[in-house]
């Protein structure tokens, strides 16, 4: 049994104004130690058109509310580094100089 | 011979909560499968909507068997038994995008939760603004 599984799932095809669509979505499955419990995420990837006369292609399907979550949390965390790093550099310069006075 | 048969016996009752959390589990993560993401086609004149969404669930499950005997050796009396489970789970989904197959094409119509995103952005700028006074008492 493995503990992170991530699969491709294709579902029943769909006919739309002459096409054939073919839903595709993603499981991610987290199964934590002991067995007895999980995590299951199921989220939409893309879909396939079956045209008459074309070849055939994938539509993918991006959720844009979770790019703008994660471009914040990003954004978060590379501010909050570099105020880390910068109040460190701070912490540092203020030593040496209270060293040098107290020289 | 009998203490082995016995014991045989323990560890099948047992093993038998454990398996039937398992298959439960292997249920519910069936559970979430493309009819579960994608949902039903609507028409609207001439075009089809197929609304997706994103699922998430967890599950736990707990089960567990005991048995006992009282007094030692000769004098071992009665024995007992017991067993107990219990378990849990929920399930959230929130939308994601239509798709829209119309006469000129397939196309994604995201589904933008500004509400979420405001929700994530009140509580970055919160962190910042909790960084930026440490800074100033520092």
């Amino acid at each position: 049994m493995r503990f992170y599984e991530s699969e491709l799932i294709t579902g029943k095809p769909v006919s739309a104004s002459g096409r054939t669509i073919i839903p595709q979505a993603k499981r991610t499955i987290i199964r934590m130690p002991g067995r007895n419990r999980a995590l299951v995420i199921g989220r939409p990837a893309a879909v396939l058109v079956e045209e008459p006369g074309r070849e055939e292609y994938l539509v993918p399907i991006r959720d844009e509310t979770d790019r703008a979550r994660r471009t914040v949390f990003i954004q978060l965390a590379l501010t909050l580094l570099a105020g880390g790093l910068l109040g460190r550099k701070r912490r540092v310069r203020r030593d040496r100089a209270a060293q040098g006075a107290i020289r | 011979m009998n203490d082995k048969s016995a014991t045989a016996t323990l560890d099948e009752k047992r093993m038998k909560p454990m398996q039937m959390t398992e298959e439960t589990l292997d249920r519910f993560i069936k559970t979430v499968n493309v009819s579960a993401v994608f949902g039903e086609p609507v028409k609207a004149g001439e075009n089809v909507i197929i609304p997706t969404a994103q699922v998430m669930g967890g599950m736990g499950f707990g089960a567990g068997f005991g048995s006992g005997r009282q007094g030692r050796g000769e004098e071992a009396g009665n024995t007992g038994e017991g067993g107990g489970s219990g378990g849990g789970g929920r399930s959230m989904s929130r939308p994601v995008a239509a798709v829209v197959a119309s006469p000129e094409g397939v196309r994604v119509e995201p589904v933008i939760d500004k509400t979420r995103i405001t929700l994530t952005g009140m509580i970055a700028g919160a962190l910042l603004g909790l960084m930026f006074i440490r800074r100033l008492r520092a």
